[in-house]
């Protein structure tokens, strides 16, 4: 195995008597597309606020991202070192269309210095320039139509939404994308349609991805690895077809992948 | 010049209220130009409170004090320091900003209401200072300044006023526009919408606060020191709580987050004693009427109506329906 991109060592949290994660410790490796399931309540989403850099955890525990330690970054410094997220109720500014919000996105490649943004400078205007074409393309990949782009999000559908939150967030081009619950909300038509654009992402670049969802089909289609928590602990890990057919996964989902 | 605009980021809007306003001021008597030059001098500091308390959601009651710290440290350096104007007026500019940005700590801390008190406390505290100032700022009697010239060019009349300060009106309302419009104005939007997705986007939410009150202290500061320049005298009375409040009442009706809106509620408010002079002691009570007629039938501010009518001639109609945006709406991001 290659050196891992992600890496947790004896991760644990606690919210006042709540064990929210219990000494996980588990890699992630370079261009993967890594699953993570678990009931509710098992600590999918805090695994994400940590990497973010929200969550403090408890002391000895430590997430490395290539090579470099992520706990005690602040969170735009998290984000600045390669790593992106979407968040499991939409986080967009909801008055501002699809383009102003992915534009949003492009923050940390606008290199000029904000203030320089006053002057008709050349610089500026070509990093506009390009931030433009990126989200051209962007766009392209994810299927999303320019009337779509120019439209208010909260008109939107929550389909659309959804996509849009996943095109602001890797419009950047960032090194590993963390998807929260992406499929939450939609209804089957737009889970396909998001899986579509998501599979086209994960083919075109060598971005690895970490999904949390509770729509088996969803992480079944995307991910090649899997790991599962239950009541903040790693269960299981490996392979995604292996990990399915673990009869301890299967005694926490108690027949759930059909229902989702 | 249809080109030059669209590369500046400047509307064609503002170009020609420009050229109106230079034909009006053309026109008028000196001292319609005088109430026009106060319109643009406390536009500076309403483009400043825009970003401020409008974009980036920092509630500033401080306003009045960045002018009198601008005000106040031109005339000093013009009567102690023997400085010209021109030169006073830039460093007054920076000392308010270096002043002003000190209030980002504080406000760092703090949410809504709170950085509000903190700004009005800083508000007092600064005319109180200015008020006990003895020689230095000649107390509750005011200061007087010297003529002022700039690069040799006698500003004696209010024609030349009215240049001195159309061009840094200008320059301030440009490079605003572009400000809001590309990443400083994307990021600030976020952070006030969207904190912690922002932050995921890489936005630094501290960074950018800050930046927000260096620029909206420096604007205070360039106004300031214009006024002083403009009336030749100065004194505590000219910066109290009623004129942070005044400044308030122009964002918001101008539209808070726009910085023609803000110029526009700078002009309406600056003017509207002259404009309703004519009701005679009726016309501070049609003036509350107006403000009230105004904030409960445009609450997007004067702007709104003409943004509503710019989108519906611009964008098409999108045939996306909303059956699930309900969904959508229920929740904030995690914390």
């Amino acid at each position: 195995m290659t050196e891992p991109i992600l890496s947790f060592d004896q991760i644990s949290v606690r919210f006042g008597g709540v064990l929210a994660l219990d000494g996980v410790s588990f890699d992630i490796a370079r261009g993967d597309t890594f699953g993570i399931i678990g009931p509710n309540g098992a600590g999918k989403t805090t695994l994400f606020n940590c990497i973010s850099g929200f969550i403090k955890p408890a002391a000895g525990g430590r997430i490395v991202f290539n090579n470099k330690d992520l706990i005690g970054r602040s969170v735009h410094e998290v984000a600045k070192l390669g790593i992106s997220r979407s968040f499991q109720n939409i986080a967009l500014m909801q008055d501002q269309t699809g383009r102003q919000n992915i534009l949003t996105g492009l923050h940390l490649r606008l290199a000029y210095h904000p203030l320089a943004s006053i002057l008709p400078l050349r610089r500026v205007s070509d990093a506009e320039a390009q931030a433009a074409r990126e989200i051209k393309r962007i766009c392209e990949l994810l299927k999303i139509s320019d009337s779509v782009l120019d439209t208010r999000v909260d008109t939107l559908p929550l389909g659309q939404q959804k996509k849009i939150e996943v095109a602001r967030a890797v419009v950047r081009a960032p090194e590993l994308l963390l998807l929260d619950e992406p499929a939450g909300g939609l209804n089957d038509r737009e889970t396909g349609d998001l899986i579509d654009s998501l599979e086209s992402l994960r083919d075109s670049s060598e971005l690895t991805i970490v999904v949390i969802d509770h729509d088996m089909n969803l992480v079944m289609e995307l991910c090649n690895q899997l790991a599962v928590l239950d009541f903040g602990r790693l269960i299981a890990m490996g392979e995604a077809a292996n990990v399915q057919a673990d009869p301890a996964v299967i005694a926490v989902y108690l027949g759930q992948p059909d229902a989702a | 010049m249809r080109a030059l605009l669209h590369r500046t980021k400047i509307p064609l809007s503002m170009v020609l209220a420009m050229a109106g306003a230079v034909l009006v001021a053309s026109e008028a008597n000196s001292y319609y130009l005088y109430v026009i030059n106060l319109c643009m001098i406390n536009a500076i500091a309403a483009v400043g409170l825009v970003i401020l308390s409008g974009v980036a959601g920092q509630i500033s009651l401080g306003t009045a004090a960045l002018l009198a710290i601008g005000s106040y440290s031109t005339a000093i350096m013009m009567v102690h320091l023997g400085l010209g104007f021109l030169p006073a007026a830039v460093l007054s500019a920076f000392v308010t900003t270096v002043i002003g940005t000190i209030l980002a700590g504080p406000a760092l801390r703090l949410t809504g209401l709170h950085v509000a008190i903190v700004t009005l406390a800083f508000g007092i505290i600064v005319v109180q200072l200015i008020g006990k100032g003895g020689k230095l700022t000649g107390g509750m009697s005011g200061m007087t300044l010297p003529p002022v010239t700039i690069l040799g060019w006698a500003i004696d009349n209010e024609w030349r006023r009215f240049i001195a300060i159309l061009i840094p009106f200008v320059l301030v309302t440009a490079g605003s526009i572009r400000f809001l419009r590309l990443k400083p104005g994307r990021a600030l939007r976020a952070l006030r919408e969207r904190e912690v997705a922002a932050q995921t986007l890489g936005i630094n939410s501290s960074a950018y606060k800050i930046l927000a009150f260096a620029y909206a202290s420096f604007l205070g500061g360039v106004s300031g020191a214009l006024y002083a320049g403009l009336k030749g005298y100065i004194s505590v009375d000219d910066f109290t709580l009623w004129n942070s409040i005044y400044f308030f009442v122009m964002i918001a009706l101008g539209g808070m987050t726009s910085i023609i809106g803000g110029v526009a509620g700078a002009f309406l408010v600056t003017a509207a004693p002259e404009f309703l002079r004519g009701f005679q002691e009726a016309s501070q009570a049609v003036f509350g009427v107006l403000l009230f007629v105004i904030v409960v039938f445009l609450p997007g501010g004067i702007v709104a109506p003409f943004a509503g009518l710019r989108r519906r001639l611009s964008t098409r109609q999108t045939r996306a329906t909303a059956p699930n945006t309900d969904e959508g709406q229920s929740g904030d991001p995690p914390r």
